[in-house]
């Protein structure tokens, strides 16, 4: 799942922090893609937001306060590199750019948000690099945050540009090294152990347990979770919970739960629910064959205060997409017969 | 609304004992915690239910550290759960975070007290322990900050849901934006206008200082707002409710009473 925003299920949303205003003329040229419409509507619902005075502590984060200190100092402010957004003018331009602001000191914030930057653009653009390809690559830019954020990179221009590349360079050369030295002995150990492992045919992973016979590793999931095999119905044996989809048996009334809820959906066989049942109601074999071939069940079988009823859940895995449902039921069993039976199935 | 008459409106949940609902996050901060936390408080102060908010993260939440202020008596502790019970202040039964939690588990022995049940799953959407509920048909609510990536995130979560369980999952599911700032910084309006008719409910939780601060919960300290909000997912979850037992009942014609 990406964060593009290719999601069926609801656009991406803008953040908005305070009273800057997202910039209009982007919306105008971002036709291509759907999050900048979106922009549009939450400007329009955030218009409102825009009329609120201006909180003191906010306005440190618009992109224009910066240049008007500039402009009362008169000279670059010492604290001003470590802000994201008056970087935006490099420091030996501070004084430039404050004149140039300087007729717009008056004009509201949207307008002074507008104010084009042009060279900073241009010289970001015609940049060579891999950033500024793939930004020239990407239709619109959603807003001009990126830019200015990326603008500290001009001042310091190709000294600091070479440098980088320079150490990348060292630093990509060792990690050749070093994965040609992995690649070397991989293939060492792989060639040790083909050699070691060649003259056996056998293979190496025991067969898969079978579905309805689970192995019992599988009683201890912790174990197996890696593994793709089934925590579908491990068995469980506890004193307060008896899990499993196995054929069960006539000893207990856990045991003939499971038997019975295995006739019904592996068996499918009426005749043997029947068996089971004290009072066997009618057309027990037309309610199996209601049931989709293939269905998957599993029962989860929990001890009531009553020793003779049992708070029974089956899980049940239909065949086509694996869609599950689940039955909670009452079971009471009692003692007929030799063993036990199910004498009473109730929705719970 | 009318506020002047109650302060507390009741969820419309017409067998709360019923519920089995999974809160899960598509990223972390979402507030699965607190979301588990109200919607089991809401339940209880409004429909005077009995309740469990239960830690099913993956990798130990602090669900009981936040909200279990209270020890819990032995008439109401369940054995498996033991030293990992405690009662929060509106009186939820509340369920630590445990060592190889079987989230089926824990639901079906709190089932059988006729608790209502909450499982906070966190970021833990797609781990192997959850599908269980999910497919026994637990309603989910998917909670998400009402900032943009984490947006981003939870649409993610919900697009694998439905790659997942199929469509069908979204119609029990709740969306619960939760504002963690006084101020909001997105307009939800598309997500909202586009989420609305596919999933059960979708609602937004306003800001409330008392869940933004560190330490444990207090639900008197709660806004009525906040509280509201979260009856509105519980609304949501009683309609997901109703729809199942219709179905049920589909299910009991079609594949007869036994089994």
């Amino acid at each position: 799942m990406s964060t593009d925003n290719r999601g069926t299920l609801f656009p991406d949303v803008t953040e908005h922090y305070g009273p800057q205003p997202t910039p209009i003329e982007d919306t105008d040229t971002g036709s291509v893609h759907f999050p900048i419409p979106d922009e549009t509507i939450a400007d329009a619902a955030l218009a409102s937001s825009d009329l609120e005075p201006v909180a003191a502590d906010a306005v440190i984060q618009t992109e224009l306060e910066p240049i008007l200190t500039a402009d009362t100092t008169g000279e670059p402010d010492p604290a001003a590199p470590s802000l994201p957004d008056p970087e935006a003018h490099n420091p030996a331009d501070n004084g430039e750019a404050a004149a140039e602001v300087d007729p717009y000191a008056d004009a509201p914030d949207w307008v002074r948000a507008h104010i084009p930057r042009g060279p900073l653009v241009i010289s970001q653009r015609s940049r060579g690099g891999l950033k500024s390809a793939i930004g020239r690559a990407r239709p619109p830019r959603p807003t001009p945050a990126p830019e200015s954020a990326e603008a500290p990179a001009v001042p310091v221009t190709d000294t600091a540009a070479a440098a980088p590349a320079k150490r990348d360079g060292d630093r990509s050369r060792t990690w050749m090294l070093v994965g040609g030295g992995v690649a070397v002995l991989a293939v060492v150990s792989a060639a040790v152990v083909t050699t070691m492992t060649g003259s056996t045919d056998e293979p190496q992973a025991p067969p898969l347990p079978s579905s309805s016979v689970v192995a019992s590793p599988s009683t201890t999931p912790s174990t197996t979770a890696t593994a793709a095999a089934p925590a579908w119905c491990a068995p469980v044996t506890e004193p307060d919970r008896i899990v499993g989809n196995g054929p069960g048996g006539r000893d207990s009334g856990p045991a003939v739960i499971q038997a019975f809820e295995h006739a019904y959906y592996v068996q499918r066989d009426g005749k043997a629910v029947a068996e089971l049942m004290v009072l066997p109601g009618n057309d027990i074999q037309s309610f199996i064959d209601a049931v989709p071939a293939g269905t998957e069940h599993c029962v989860t079988v929990l001890p009531t205060e009553d020793p003779n009823r049992w708070s029974v859940d089956v899980l049940l895995k239909f065949p086509p997409v694996g869609d599950e449902g689940i039955h909670k039921q009452w079971i009471t069993t009692m003692p007929a017969d030799g063993g036990v039976k199910i004498a009473n199935v109730e929705n719970r | 609304m009318n506020n002047v008459v109650a302060l507390r409106r009741s969820p419309k949940i017409e067998q709360p004992e019923h519920l089995s609902a999974i809160v899960v996050a598509g990223s972390g901060g979402a507030a699965a915690t607190t979301t588990c936390f109200g919607l089991a408080t809401a339940l209880r102060l409004g429909a005077d239910a009995q309740v469990a908010a239960i830690d099913g993260t993956t990798d130990g939440g602090n669900l009981l550290a936040r909200v279990g202020v209270e020890p819990i008596d032995s008439a109401r502790a369940v054995r498996q759960l033991g030293s990992r019970m405690a009662v929060s202040s509106a009186g939820a039964v509340v369920v630590g975070h445990g060592e190889a939690t079987d989230s089926a588990l824990v639901d079906s022995l709190l089932a059988d007290r006729s608790l209502a049940r909450i499982h906070d799953v966190g970021t833990a959407l797609r781990a192997r322990r959850v599908a269980p509920l999910i497919e026994a048909g637990a309603a989910i609510v998917v909670v998400a900050p009402a900032r943009s990536e984490p947006l981003a995130r939870m649409r993610g979560a919900l697009d694998w849901l439905v790659g997942t369980y199929g469509r069908d999952v979204l119609s029990h599911t709740v969306v619960a934006i939760s504002h963690q700032l006084p101020q909001s910084v997105v307009d939800l309006t598309p997500i909202r206008d586009a989420l609305s008719p596919l999933v059960a409910g979708f609602v937004e939780v306003p800001f409330d200082a008392s869940l933004a601060r560190p330490g444990t919960v207090d639900h008197r300290r709660l806004s009525v707002a906040t509280i509201d909000a979260w009856t509105d997912v519980l609304d949501a979850l009683g309609r997901i409710e109703a729809g199942h037992q219709d179905n049920d009942t589909a299910d009991r014609v079609g594949t007869g009473e036994l089994a």
